[in-house]
């Protein structure tokens, strides 16, 4: 077992982009951790850097003890599962899962009862003559877990594990991934862009966006303490609304809608050049009821138990639409005019995106 | 790979501007480009350029045309002929020595009985082998046996991967099936006929063997190519030095005719991606 | 269907036939004379029918100096095929590893090595065997087969290789395989249709070569397709032993030809193709 240590790291590419910018991020032991964010924000390359496939630009890497920037992946003692698992055509299920033993010369004995243990934990056993040809995509994600798990590595790199799993499959895989890494209490890190996985299976959360770590923390923190706004419009969905507004006095102005500023978020609010503001107001934050600010309802997704309501609302930024969240028992229509309450938490973020606090 | 190669090149160049000969008394001296010069003026290398020319392109003509009738025929389907695709490709793997010989003997008054059966049609066919002009045609025709295959081949290949729709999309627009080859079919297959004409350029005179055993470049030089030009004075004559300015005199106006189109060659070979 | 697409139709249908018949035709043609006796094979009009004599054949395989093409021929193509592997596999290898520009001009170099004319490469090995011994050697013709068998098998390994996904290589590398232990272990037996294949279609060419047997080699090494001409030159008129010796050399070649057929074109024109 072990926790990962990484200082400053970064990775240049040879065409000159910076795929991971700075990173400094502690892993501890045990952890599940979630490397999340768009297409493209260097995840995969954080992946293998820890891994060993790719070189580290400059910055330091731990693992356990020991720095290895400079080990082969076979000395970091990791275990690596690829988003397209990867596995070897021409091998067995048993032959797959007992390559990284075979490797490591380990007597034939040893490797078949490795083998039919990580297989029973996976609940192979009945397939390990077939080749990966022969398997449901669902089945080879298994072998892929089955060979990382059989060398009882101190860390598992998963890089997109599911991604090619059909969204029930993804589901139910999701549980007993969580389920197995608790049992196993090995160190993971598991890469995503799906910010559902990342909420419902990390201990912590890393958000990244353009190589840089925007935060790092746990899920709910994550959702109820955004530390920015790109942060805060990834994570949940619906997602966040957005409105601009502007400071006047001690009120926020929002479209034609004042609030009183909150005295804690005054001393923040004064170092602000210009008086711009945004606000970040979760869907279910808003409510639909007798009082508040009239709007007209543009759609409805009804969902049984909730309703997403999307509502015109002058003022409110970006298509000047806000996004409400509404019990599954109100009865709403297109075209009928409803009141909008801001009642609960309302995210204040400053020109540059970085949140300056909340207001209640 | 480069010792195999590259040096063999680059000693064959400064072969080139030597007088080494195995034939003279005196030792070779280095000429610089005299022997470029000589060539200039002699007939029979200008000559063996124009056959060069003649049996390159007479073929490949020919080659073209069937190549892809044959092609098609091999793409549509047609009832009863899937047999045709195993045996348009047999030329393939013959060995040009033994296509030569086959030839030769067919070609061969008595032996061979072509002239026998143009005969029956009312054909009095000439001596071909014997006679200039129709050795000549001889020799294009064992070409055109031997290498219509690799047209057929790369044209049905390249048919093989154009897009079903296309053929749906045209029918749909009202195209009939003569209409979707010419303007659906013959379109795609402009970039494989570039490689094809390339390919059947620089490996035309790969006919040497045939060459050799139906009339060793004659009658009276009519067959005699640049390479079996440069053959014969290398290793009948001997002389070594310039037979190497004949053949790189060659292949220089080879690649000056096909060096537009080398990044062309290399386009399909680059974008067949990463398939990961 | 209109009448003039069902016209052009039937024309190549026809013409489609009608080529069956002038690839077939001549090959039978051959393949007749093998076993007429000398007497049918001259006779006018061409007689169709006759009675078959293994006479030819039985004189070809008990002639010193054809056996010995025989012995010769099969020693040459299968060196020239194992040396080639050798060189080639880890050149495809190599090149599969390789991106931009510097593949880009690998590739054209190779593809440019084998499409240069034989002639071009015959004369300076001429002179250089001259002076190292090694004309009328086997190792010699080897060495120069190598000039078109390893840019053959480059060529039909290299797509076959990279389409074998990145990640395989990566994830032996992680399961703690060294370099070496991947290309065994995980490439090549992922290689092996391949290797097959251009192995045949390397030997097929080294089978059939001429041109460079004829020049490099006087007595003791002589190829089939050169000791098939030497019939010629000697015996003048013994066309039912050339005929035999025909067969003889080109049916291996068209039967394992036939066995390696998808993969000619890649053979022959390095991926400029796709197919
Ligand atoms: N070998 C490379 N050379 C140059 N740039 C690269 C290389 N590999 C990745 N990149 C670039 O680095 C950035 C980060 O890539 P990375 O694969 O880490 O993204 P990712 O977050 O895993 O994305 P995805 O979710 O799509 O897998 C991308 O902009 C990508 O284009
Ligand atoms: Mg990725």
């Amino acid at each position: 077992m072990a926790e990962i240590q990484i200082t400053n790291m970064s990775k240049i590419y040879g065409n000159g982009m910076t795929a991971v910018d700075d990173l400094t991020l502690h892993i501890r032991d045990g952890e599940f951790l979630v490397l999340v964010g768009p297409s493209g924000c260097g995840k995969s390359t954080i992946l293998r850097m820890i891994a060993g496939l790719k070189s580290i630009s400059s910055g330091e890497l731990r693992i356990g003890d020991r720095v290895v920037n400079d080990l082969e992946p076979k000395e970091r003692d990791i275990a690596m599962v690829f988003q397209s698992y990867a596995l070897y055509p021409h091998m067995t299920v048993a032959e797959n899962i007992g390559f990284p033993l075979r490797l490591e010369k380990r007597s034939p004995s040893e490797i078949e009862t490795r083998v039919k243990a990580a297989a029973e934990t996976l609940e192979l056993s009945a397939y390990l003559d077939r080749k990966p040809s022969q398997l449901s995509g669902g089945q080879r994600q298994r072998v892929a877990m089955g060979r990382a798990i059989v060398r009882q590595p101190s860390v598992y790199l998963l890089d997109e594990p599911l991604s090619n799993l059909d969204a029930k499959l993804r589901d139910a895989t999701r549980a007993e991934m969580v389920d197995l890494q608790a049992r196993l209490g090995v160190t993971t890190v598991y890469v995503t862009h799906d910010q559902v996985e990342a909420m419902t299976m990390g201990d912590r959360v890393a958000v990244m966006k353009d190589g840089t770590l925007q935060q790092c923390a746990a899920p709910r923190e994550l959702y109820s303490r955004p530390a920015n706004q790109f942060v805060a419009g990834f994570i949940g969905t619906p997602a966040m609304n957005f409105i601009p507004a502007e400071i006047r006095g001690d009120a926020i102005l929002a479209g034609d809608h004042a609030f009183p500023l909150p005295a804690e978020l005054s001393p923040a609010i004064g170092t602000l050049p210009d008086g711009h503001v945004t606000l970040g107001i979760r869907p279910e934050h808003l409510s639909i009821g007798p009082d508040g600010i009239p709007a007209e309802v543009v759609a409805v997704e009804e969902l049984g138990f909730e309703a997403i309501v999307r509502v015109s609302f002058a003022g409110a930024g970006a298509h000047d639409q806000l996004i409400v969240r509404a019990g599954g028992e109100t009865e709403i229509t297109r075209g009928e005019t409803v009141r909008i309450g801001f009642g609960e938490k309302i995210h204040v973020f400053d020109a540059n995106g970085q949140r300056l606090g909340e207001m209640n | 790979m480069i010792v195999l190669t590259i040096l063999p090149l680059i000693f064959s160049i400064t072969l080139s501007m030597t007088s080494l000969s195995y034939s003279s008394l005196s030792g070779p001296r280095f000429v610089w480009f005299e022997n470029y010069v000589d060539l200039l003026s002699d007939d029979r290398f200008l000559r063996s350029l124009w056959q060069s020319g003649i049996l390159i392109f007479g073929p490949l003509v020919f080659q073209l045309i069937f190549g892809f009738c044959l092609a098609l025929v091999m793409n549509e389907r047609l009832p009863g002929l899937g047999w045709l695709r195993v045996i348009f490709i047999v030329p393939m793997f013959f060995p040009p020595i033994v296509m030569g010989l086959m030839w030769k003997v067919l070609f061969t008054p008595q032996l061979g009985g072509i002239n026998h059966y143009l005969g029956a049609i009312g054909i009095d066919g000439p001596q071909w082998l014997s006679n200039p002009s129709s050795a000549l045609t001889a020799i294009v025709i064992a070409a055109v046996w031997g290498w219509t295959p690799f047209v057929t081949i790369m044209f049905y290949t390249a048919m093989q991967t154009f897009p079903k729709d296309l053929y749906e999309a045209a029918r749909i627009d009202g195209a009939t099936w003569s209409e979707q080859i010419r303007f659906v079919t013959l379109p795609l297959l402009r970039d494989t006929a570039v490689v094809v004409i390339v390919f059947r350029i620089m490996e035309g005179l790969a006919i040497f063997p045939i060459i050799y055993v139906m009339t060793n470049g004659g009658p009276a030089g009519s067959t005699e190519t640049t390479n079996y030009y440069a053959f014969i004075s290398g290793f009948e004559f001997l002389q070594v030095g310039y037979a190497s300015a004949i053949i790189l005199s060659f292949l220089a106006i080879l690649v000056a005719i096909l060096a537009p189109s080398t990044g062309f060659l290399l386009r399909g070979a680059e974008s067949d991606g990463d398939a990961a | 269907m209109n009448p003039t697409n069902r016209r052009i139709r039937t024309a190549l249908y026809a013409f489609g036939i009608f080529w069956g018949l002038v690839i077939v035709l001549p090959f039978f043609w051959l393949a007749t004379l093998s076993v007429k006796s000398r007497l049918d094979a001259f006779a006018t009009p061409p007689k169709l029918l006759f009675t078959p004599t293994f006479e030819a054949y039985r004189e070809v395989f008990t002639d010193s100096d054809f056996l010995s093409a025989i012995m010769n021929s099969l020693i040459v193509s299968t060196g020239a095929v194992v040396l080639s592997l050798v060189i080639a596999i880890p050149a495809a290898f190599a090149l599969r590893n390789l991106t931009g520009p510097i593949r880009h001009n690998a590739l054209l170099t190779i593809l440019l090595i084998r499409m240069v004319p034989g002639m071009v490469y015959l004369l300076p090995y001429f002179v250089i065997y001259g002076r190292l011994d090694l004309i009328d050697t086997r190792i010699g013709l080897i060495i120069v087969h190598l000039i078109f068998n390893v840019p053959l098998i480059i060529w039909m390994l290299t797509p076959i290789w990279r389409a074998i996904p990145r990640d395989l290589a990566e994830a032996a590398r992680v399961d703690g395989a060294t370099p070496l232990q991947t290309l065994l272990l995980v490439d090549l037996p992922l290689l092996k249709g391949g290797i097959l294949a251009s192995s045949v279609l390397a030997f097929i060419f080294s089978w059939n070569e001429f041109l460079f047997a004829l020049v490099l080699t006087r007595r003791d090494v002589v190829t089939l397709p050169v000791a098939i001409v030497n019939f010629l030159a000697f015996e003048g008129t013994e066309w039912g032993k050339i005929a035999a010796a025909s067969m003889f050399i080109v049916i291996p070649a068209i039967v394992f030809g036939f066995f390696v057929r998808r993969y000619m074109i890649a053979g022959l024109t390095g991926g400029a193709v796709k197919g």
